[in-house]
């Protein structure tokens, strides 16, 4: 509901109990550990040391490594489990327990080592099938490939290019002499193979005539028996290697029973990280250390009694208003605004001597985004949807938040599409159609709407707009707020309420109250109150101070309003989009059986629906969170704060217990 | 002669020809849309197959232009009475009515839709990236689908109140 007051820590312990103390921090999950840049370049601090980051490593190599393994089990044997199953939850001790860590470490190194045996028997395999793939020429050879030149004789393996004509070749080596022997092998789409036999006095002559068409010799070397010989043996070894990669991956396969085991080691090895990372930030002496950072005001006693027991010296400071900047945010939520947190960070967190904004755009938010998806089967959908994730995963972290604020938001979508006659645009009265029955009368639902926006969307349009400048006025009252919270009453009151003035002058005006002789009183001093404009301004300064106050005001108040125009926009456009849908479901169905024509009907339903649902969720949210960021924040937001982040246990794959030690 | 033949079918021809032009122009602009954004993610799929989703989500964004369009049409085509079997009854008046409401959808069908896709293919960038954050991609294209949602609301307004 607020933005929770913080204190500076700062502490001096011994670094015996150095373990200790970051343990009990990570467990009460509420100090936040500063990197101490201002100490590190003060020379009086220069004779304490930053801790090696030998244990950090070691850390972030356990966590690599456990992470490999478990991506490598879920590429290699597809545990079980997705985005519905629930997250285990498991004691805060099993988490901690080193024996388990330990194995569970090793069981990755196993991993790892399997798939760096695949890999190789992988490589293997394709550096054979090459190898097999050059034999191919030189299948139909009946002849060693390792014969090799005699003193007489010469032996050479080699080719010529394909378009050589072999019986041209043969012919001029027969005419220069007759005491070689070319053998044509086979040919592939570049080359032919041939072997050549021929005495060693007539090498040079042969070589000569070969050399007109490009022969070169052929590299064979370590190849033993005939190319018919080595290609069955490479077979063989493939096969053998076929069996020994099917029989490891069956081995990897077996580890993914122990997929839990490897998630919470990833767990550990991350709470780990987390706690050396921390560490790696504190300034060591000899036997003692020294931390700085963080922690909320509400829990100083809690960590009094805790550190009540270590020989150490600590303090808390409140941060003075220069240090604002640095002090991070942590905003307390109820159920109804924790949701709303993933919007406010998306755009950014409060500044600390900012408002937290959560209260104040909920209702809005969550009603803004039921007007504008407002269906009462969309939202039963939607929230129903929701309900089911949050029920059975209970999901946390930004994407928990989403699924509790579209839960909320599915609820309005239904109540305000009651109230508006939606109910899958008009599916009520187009499938009584299909029927031949009577559209059932329900109470704004089918007979009289509050809201009709396919009738009368000028209604709808005004109303929109009208909903929009009640946000503006809460945006203004906030900045007002915070304005005098600063004690600039005067700002606040020039500033503010002079748009007040004429936002209420205009609307007497409209209903024609309060004239004084035909002359809008309030409206013509809120005019003259925008004088006030040029106060800071200096002789010409304060025309144009005027003039760009002015300006701005009219264009900036008046542009934001308008702007919820689109409340009514999107829903007219689900609504007619729906419409169009169910008016395609029910034509084809004209003159054929009603069976059938009510399965036709449904087809294009589901379809249909479908992609409008989902286009509209997602344009929906946008708009929604647009109209909050743009016209709302503008009023009065103050951001740029930044996240606390505790030292603490977080975890992904599991929910942890916390006990008390 | 030419104006007889005006009064008696011109109604119909610039009826048609609006319809025409809602649905072929906004399918041209999504057509452009989700070709470039495919063309971005062929490219990322090619190096990382597993962003599939991620990428065909991005890349039918930029679609929906020509749903509108087809939407708009059809309700065109279902003002003038081509489905209840009026259609020879349609005066020129109507005929231009739906012309004229017609052309807002067909216009920013066709641009918004390149715009959009123009978004899509280089949110795609996003997905290579930074694939936790692709999100804020399809945010950035949903602004852009809101160019595309006025016109077709206009146009429906027109051809629903119009005649």
């Amino acid at each position: 509901m607020s933005i929770v007051r913080m204190k500076r820590l700062r502490m001096v312990g011994m670094i015996s109990d150095r373990e200790e103390l970051l343990q009990l921090f990570q467990h009460m999950g509420c100090v936040e550990i500063d990197e101490p840049k201002k100490k590190l370049v003060d020379p009086e601090w220069a004779a304490l040391a930053q801790p090696d980051g030998q244990a950090l490593s070691q850390a972030r190599e356990a966590y690599l490594s456990a992470q490999t393994a478990l991506n490598i089990l879920k590429k290699r044997a597809k545990p079980k489990g997705g985005l519905l199953t629930p997250r285990p939850v498991i004691r805060e001790e099993q988490l901690f327990d080193n024996a388990a860590y330990h194995a569970s470490l090793k069981m990755a190194g196993e991993i790892l080592e399997l798939e760096r045996q695949i890999s190789t028997l992988y490589a293997e395999q394709s550096k054979l099938r090459s190898q097999k793939l050059s034999l191919v020429p030189w299948l139909p050879l009946d002849v060693p490939l390792e014969s090799a030149s005699t003193p007489d004789v010469v032996v050479a393996f080699g080719t010529v290019g394909v378009r050589a004509p072999m019986e041209e070749v043969q012919g001029k080596l027969r005419a220069a002499t007759e005491l070689a022997e070319l053998k044509p092998a086979g040919a592939d789409g570049e080359l032919q193979y041939l072997l050549l036999v021929c005495h060693k006095s007539v090498e040079e002559t042969v070589m000569d005539v070969l050399r007109e068409y490009g022969f070169s010799r052929a590299g064979l070397r370590g190849l033993t028996g005939t190319a018919t010989e080595n290609d069955r043996q490479i077979d063989a070894r493939l096969a053998e290697l076929a069996l020994e990669t099917e029989a490891t991956i069956a081995k990897l396969v077996t580890y993914a029973e122990h997929n839990l085991s490897l998630q919470l080691c990833e767990e550990r090895a991350k709470v780990e990280v987390s706690r050396e990372e921390a560490r790696c930030r504190l300034l060591d002496t000899e036997l003692t250390f020294f931390l700085e950072g963080w922690l909320p005001e509400a829990d100083v006693p809690a960590l009094e009694q805790k550190l009540s027991t270590y020989p150490c010296a600590w303090e808390t400071e409140t941060p003075r208003k220069e240090d604002y900047p640095e002090v991070p945010i942590k905003i307390k939520s109820n159920v109804l605004t924790e949701p709303l947190n993933t919007i406010t960070e998306m755009y950014s967190l409060p500044a600390y001597d900012g408002v937290d904004a959560n209260p104040l755009i909920a209702p809005f938010y969550i009603f803004f985004f039921g007007f504008m998806f407002a269906d009462l089967g969309y939202g039963i959908i939607l929230a129903g949807a929701c309900l089911f994730l949050q029920l059975r995963v209970k999901p946390k972290g930004g994407f928990g938040q989403l699924i509790r604020l579209m839960l909320m938001c599915g609820i309005a979508s239904a109540v305000i599409g009651f109230f508006t006659g939606g109910f899958f645009s008009d599916f009520l009265t187009r499938f009584s159609g299909i029927l031949g029955v009577d559209t059932p009368q329900i109470p704004f639902l089918t007979v009289d709407p509050l809201l009709d926006v396919m009738n009368e969307p000028m209604t709808v349009l005004i109303f929109a707009l009208v909903v929009g400048f009640i946000q503006i006025i809460v945006g203004m009252i906030v900045k007002f707020y915070m304005l005098c919270r600063e004690r600039k009453f005067a700002d606040a009151i020039w500033d503010i309420g002079t748009w007040w003035v004429i936002f209420a002058g205009i609307i007497l005006f409209a209903l024609k109250i309060g004239n004084i002789g035909s002359v809008p009183v309030v409206l013509v001093i809120g005019i003259l109150m925008l004088l006030s404009q040029g106060r800071n301004g200096k002789g010409f300064g304060r025309v144009t101070a005027v003039i760009g106050g002015i300006y701005n005001g009219v264009t900036g108040y008046f542009g934001d309003i308008l702007s919820y125009a689109r409340l009514m926009v999107m829903l007219l456009a689900s609504t007619v989009i729906g419409q169009v849908f169910n008016i395609l479901g029910t034509m084809p169905g004209d003159g054929v059986p009603k069976p059938v024509a009510i399965i036709i009907f449904f087809v294009i339903f589901i379809i249909g629906h479908a992609f409008n649902f989902g286009l509209n969720v997602i344009g929906t949210y946008v708009h929604t969170s647009r109209l909050q960021y743009l016209e709302f924040f503008k009023q009065f937001y103050k951001e740029g704060g930044r996240k606390f982040r505790p030292l603490t246990v977080e975890t992904t794959y599991v929910d942890v217990i916390k006990e008390e030690k | 002669m030419f104006g007889e033949l005006i009064s008696q079918y011109g109604g119909v021809f610039f009826g048609f020809l609006g319809a025409a032009l809602a649905a072929g122009l906004a399918c041209i602009g999504s057509a452009k849309g989700t070709g470039a954004a495919g063309e971005a993610g062929a490219g990322l799929l090619a190096e990382d197959p597993s962003q599939f989703s991620k990428c065909m989500i991005l890349q039918v964004i930029p679609g929906t232009q020509g749903l509108y369009g087809l939407v708009i049409a059809f309700l065109a085509l279902m003002q003038m009475g081509l489905f209840a079997g009026t259609l020879g009854d349609l005066s020129m008046t109507d005929g231009l009515v739906i012309l004229a409401a017609c052309i807002p959808m067909g216009i920013g069908g066709l641009f918004s839709g390149i715009a959009q896709g123009r978004v899509a293919a280089a949110s795609i960038n996003i997905v290579a990236k930074s694939p936790n954050d692709w999100s804020k991609g399809m945010i950035l294209c949903i602004i852009v689908e809101f160019y595309a949602i006025l016109p077709l609301l206009i146009s429906f307004l027109m051809i629903w109140f119009g005649i």
